[in-house]
């Protein structure tokens, strides 16, 4: 009686058809903007997808600086592939894979699609237009994903700055007024394959290009002054740089598991190859005062530099893995790349009567850099009812070889050859002590290899003020690291605490050398040095004062620093200690409204060992309030007011700048799909950026003009209906 | 007709029963939980349509992940259901599941080891009893012929499938479901927040040694309190947009 096999059968089938049907789903924005000060906002996405595909778009142009891309939208845009696994494949003692988000190298070439959804807004006058399709395909034994990213970048941003350096017997100030024109035009086209020959051997091929094209212009003026009163030179310039630029990059690995789970083995190789061509000028009038603060000479330049640059790095890297027993479990890996630059960088000096260029061979540089790094290595780690124990070490040889020259072969120059080899010690505790109580403590040494702008042996004369100079002479920094974090939760009170605290020290730290002249120009120059630390420190504590209506989260934390910097053959010792309390406050009291009010404030204490009357406190304090609330009938309020103090009483600096803005919109047509929005943006017109910080030696201030006070009227349409709530969802 | 039938099944289903007390066997079966967390979140009920399915593009497929084992041990008078020791080693542990459910047939009691919000609990008393609609659609799990029973989770007030065998006649069953005419093979929570599904029964006329807890340690409660105590949490936690399931266990 109770039998039909196939009944069964057929209700699998539909089962499984319905949890098909649930993962279907497709949504999408767009919003149309207006404003004054010839302010505009477009932007749109959309995306589409079920349990095999999934296809999005996005496309954006605004000169706002305000409405770019939020992590939103990055996961709009890349679906399921958001966390993918990095595709960087070095093996090494880490278990997981690390996602790292932000901007890598300068001329963004080797960036990736993901860093464009997280730059933040450096000031100035932003424009923006971008646009990008994904397609991810993921069924059976094949997954697929690609996607094309367009953008089309530029900023016009004048910034003020104020420099002091400090010297043996005196200080150098430099005033200084730059204005920026930057626009680039990026096409980047990223492809990933992955295919399961069966159920334990699987192979994943990569496929990355871009076209990067880059325009700065950059000119102003520049003047220093000995002791803040005597002038000793000024100079005005203007440089340009035109820079295109290709990228390659392509991988292929292999994955085999076996029947025993936890053996595996992975085997990955990769190419990536760059060329970079670079047109600038580098243009500039200066003038030396003698002590009566008259002119007593002139130097101009003019200078047209053609550089390019050619890059390949090939990487290879293998892992084999074995638990040992059901606690113990082995690893071994081995990690090959070779990075090859070769590189021409032909400076030519306009002729005096103005219309040659002549070649300024001293200045001129070909070039060839080839930097091996191999590490082999093997990790053992115990684990055992939430407690993980790794143990590791691993063998790291380096070899830097470089050969540069002058086009003309009468001016010699020696070539390098260096080999290094080291232990790098591996130790790392991960686990729970007690039911919700989390702790991690770490130590690793690791070595960076120097950037091939601090290795090239050019002078670059971009700033005649203070000229730098690579150093193929140095060596890899060695970082020792440790580090300890915890955290614990009383889940039914809502409250959490945490701590963390870092601590690196520098064996051949890259520093700078600087010889500051007599008309306080300055050569600059990259050295080793033994000694810098780096120790941080940090604590929170997150409650509910009355749970759901009232919660406060504070953090306190403090980094104390030792750097190193010589100056005019003089070792500068500088301490810098920084504290930045924090408190954030949600105040919920009901559906219709939300108050979030939060303060930081950070004090920057720095101690110069060369002279201790420059010693300094930076106070910057930022007080925050947002409040948004829902009128009822689809009316609804939103408005920011951020007030900062930026304080420097050796200085007598004080600025204060507060920033308010204020939305009010309307929420219509059937499941709230439109809204109409009109918002006031920095209402009292104070938009300004500011920047304070000290560094070895140095006390640095400026002021970037930004775009203020703007009315912006705008419509938008969501497909699947605007949020509605005032309130903020918590992830975590 | 279909009314006569569902009676049918009914009437055989309590002859089932009677002829269970008389009659059992001992055995283990071993369960895989898969824990579909992209569904679970996507349903928080302070999300817009936006969000939810935000939450669905991009945690809805997780193939890769192969979900834990749990296993029920039973006796003629007894089952204990916790999840099976791990034999696999990746190199990285997170730490096991604490909960043990001990249902004593003959005294119809509990005595359960139960975790909530960090703190462990021991629960002694009636075995729970669930409002069970049965109903009838077969479906074959793990090489059984299985009927589908359905009932509301009290705590959470959600929908539980489960799909029991009167072939094996204990009864038990995953995570502390249990009253129904033999062993349940397969639940389902939610529709599929969470699928717990038999994937090897072994059985045997000597009695397995139930993995009872080697001590008890914990506060000791009641099925009332402690629903409470969870219920409370839940509602909490979604009044404060937050999803309660960071810190509770299904």
């Amino acid at each position: 009686m109770l039998t039909g096999k196939s009944t069964a059968s057929e209700e699998k089938t539909m089962n499984v058809e319905l949890k098909e049907e649930f993962k279907k789903g497709g949504f999408g924005k767009v919003t149309v903007g207006g404003g004054s000060m010839s302010r505009g906002d477009l932007k749109g996405n959309y995306n589409k997808f079920d349990s095999k595909n999934q296809i999005s778009f996005v496309g954006i142009a605004n000169n706002t600086g305000r409405n770019g891309l939020s992590w939103d939208d990055y996961q709009d845009f890349m679906g399921s592939k958001s966390w993918d696994d990095n595709s960087n494949y070095d093996y090494g003692f880490g278990g997981g894979f690390m996602r790292y988000f932000g901007s890598s190298s300068s001329s963004n070439l080797e960036s990736k699609v993901s860093d464009a959804f997280f730059s933040g807004n450096n000031g100035g006058f932003p424009t923006n237009i971008i646009g990008g399709v994904n397609y991810n395909y993921d069924h059976k034994k094949q997954k697929f994903s690609g996607r094309y990213f367009f953008q089309n970048t530029g900023n016009e941003k004048e910034v003020f700055t104020d420099t002091r350096t400090f010297l043996t017997d005196f200080t150098q100030d430099n005033n200084k007024y730059n204005k920026d024109n930057k626009g680039s035009i990026n096409h980047r086209t990223e492809t990933k394959y992955q295919y399961d020959i069966d159920s334990l051997l699987t192979v994943i091929a990569t496929l990355d290009a871009a076209i990067v094209n880059a325009d700065n212009t950059s000119e102003g003026t520049s003047t220093l002054r000995r002791d803040e009163i005597l002038r000793t030179s000024s100079s005005t310039y203007k440089n340009t740089s035109d820079l295109s630029g290709r990228l390659l990059n392509t991988s292929l690995l292999f994955r085999k598991k076996f029947r025993k789970a936890g053996r595996a083995i992975g085997i990955n190789a990769s190419y990536l190859k760059t060329d970079i061509y670079d047109d600038q000028k580098r243009f500039s009038d200066n003038y030396f005062y003698n002590i009566a603060g008259t002119p007593d000479s002139i130097k101009i330049i003019r200078q047209y530099n053609n550089d390019t640059l050619d890059k390949y790095v090939i990487k290879a890297n293998a892992m084999f893995s074995e638990p040992l027993s059901k606690k113990l479990f082995l690893k071994v890996f081995y990690n090959f790349s070779s990075r090859n630059e070769n590189g021409v960088r032909i400076v030519n000096d306009e002729s005096l009567n103005g219309f040659e260029r002549v070649r300024n061979d001293l200045l001129s540089r070909i070039y060839e850099n080839k930097i091996v790094n191999q590490r082999s290595g093997s990790s053992l780690t115990f684990s055992s009812n939430g407690q993980n124990f790794t143990v590791g070490g691993a063998y790291q040889q380096v070899n830097l070889n470089g050969k540069y020259e002058s086009p003309n072969p009468l001016l010699v120059y020696d070539p390098v050859n260096n080999k290094f080899s080291r232990w790098l010690p591996y130790f790392e505790y991960n686990g729970s002590l007690s039911r919700n109580t989390w702790l991690n403590f770490d130590y690793e040494k690791s070595a960076n290899e120097p950037s091939i702008e601090n290795l090239l042996p050019v002078v670059d004369f971009s700033n005649p003020q203070y000229i730098t100079e690579g150093n193929p002479d140095l060596i890899p920094t060695l970082n020792h690291q440790a580090g300890i974090w915890f955290n614990h939760s009383w889940p039914a009170d809502a409250i959490r605490i945490n701590g963390n605290a870092r601590y690196t020290y520098y064996e051949d730290q890259i520093i700078t050398s600087q010889i500051v002249d007599e008309n306080l120009i300055t050569r600059s120059k990259p050295i080793n040095y033994d000694g810098g630390t780096q120790f941080w420190t940090s604590a929170g504590f997150s409650f509910p004062i009355k749970r759901n209506k009232l919660k406060m989260r504070t953090n306190i934390s403090r980094s104390v620093g030792k750097s190193f910097a010589f100056v005019n053959n003089a070792l500068n010792k500088t301490n810098t200690e920084r504290w930045s309390p924090s408190v954030n406050i949600d105040i919920t009291p009901s559906e219709k409204t939300a108050i979030y009010v939060s303060s930081n404030i950070s004090f920057t204490t720095t101690e110069y060992d060369i002279n201790t009357s420059q010693n300094q406190t930076i106070i910057n304090q930022n007080y925050n309030v947002d409040f948004n609330t829902n009128f009822g009938k689809g009316w609804f309020w939103n408005s920011s007011l951020r007030y900062s103090i930026f304080k420097n009483e050796r200085f007598g600096i004080e600025q204060n700048i507060p920033i308010i803005n204020l939305s009010l919109y309307k929420q219509f047509l059937k499941g709230n799909k439109g809204e109409i929005r009109l918002a006031l943006y920095d209402a009292l017109n104070k938009n300004i950026q500011i920047n304070q910080s000290t560094s070895v030696s140095r006390v640095f201030d400026s002021r970037t003009l930004s775009l203020a006070r703007y009315v912006m009227l705008s419509f938008s349409y969501n497909i699947k209906g605007m949020k509605t709530s005032v309130a903020k969802t918590e992830h975590w | 007709m279909k009314h006569f039938s569902i009676k049918f099944v009914h009437i055989l289903l309590f002859i089932n029963v009677l002829y269970m007390q008389s009659h059992s066997q001992g055995g283990t079966i071993t369960y895989n939980k898969k824990y579909n967390w992209a569904n679970v979140a996507s349903k928080m009920p302070y999300l817009s349509v936006e969000e939810k399915d935000r939450i669905l593009l991009t945690w809805g497929s997780n193939k890769d992940y192969k979900g834990t084992d749990f296993i029920l041990a039973f006796t003629k008078s007894a089952s204990v259901y916790k999840q099976k020791e791990k034999e696999e080693n990746f190199g990285y542990s997170w730490g096991e599941d604490e909960d043990v459910l001990v249902r004593n047939f003959d005294t119809r009691t509990t005595k359960d080891v139960r975790e909530l919000l960090g703190k462990l609990y021991i629960i002694e008393g009636d075995i729970p009893k669930f409002k069970w609609k049965i109903l009838n659609e077969l479906k074959d799990v793990a090489g059984y012929v299985c009927m589908k029973a359905e009932t509301i989770d009290t705590v959470y007030n959600k929908p539980i499938t489960a799909w029991f065998t009167d072939k094996i006649k204990v009864l038990s069953g995953p995570e502390g479901f249990g009253g129904l005419p033999g062993v349940i093979l397969e639940l389902n929570y939610n529709n599929d927040d969470i699928n717990i599904i038999a994937t090897k029964i072994e059985l045997s006329d000597v009695d397995p040694v139930l993995p009872l807890p080697k001590k008890y340690k914990g506060k000791k409660s009641d099925y009332q309190e402690f629903n409470a105590k969870k219920k409370k949490h839940y509602t909490l936690s979604i009044e404060g947009r937050r999803n309660p399931f960071w810190d509770l266990r299904y």
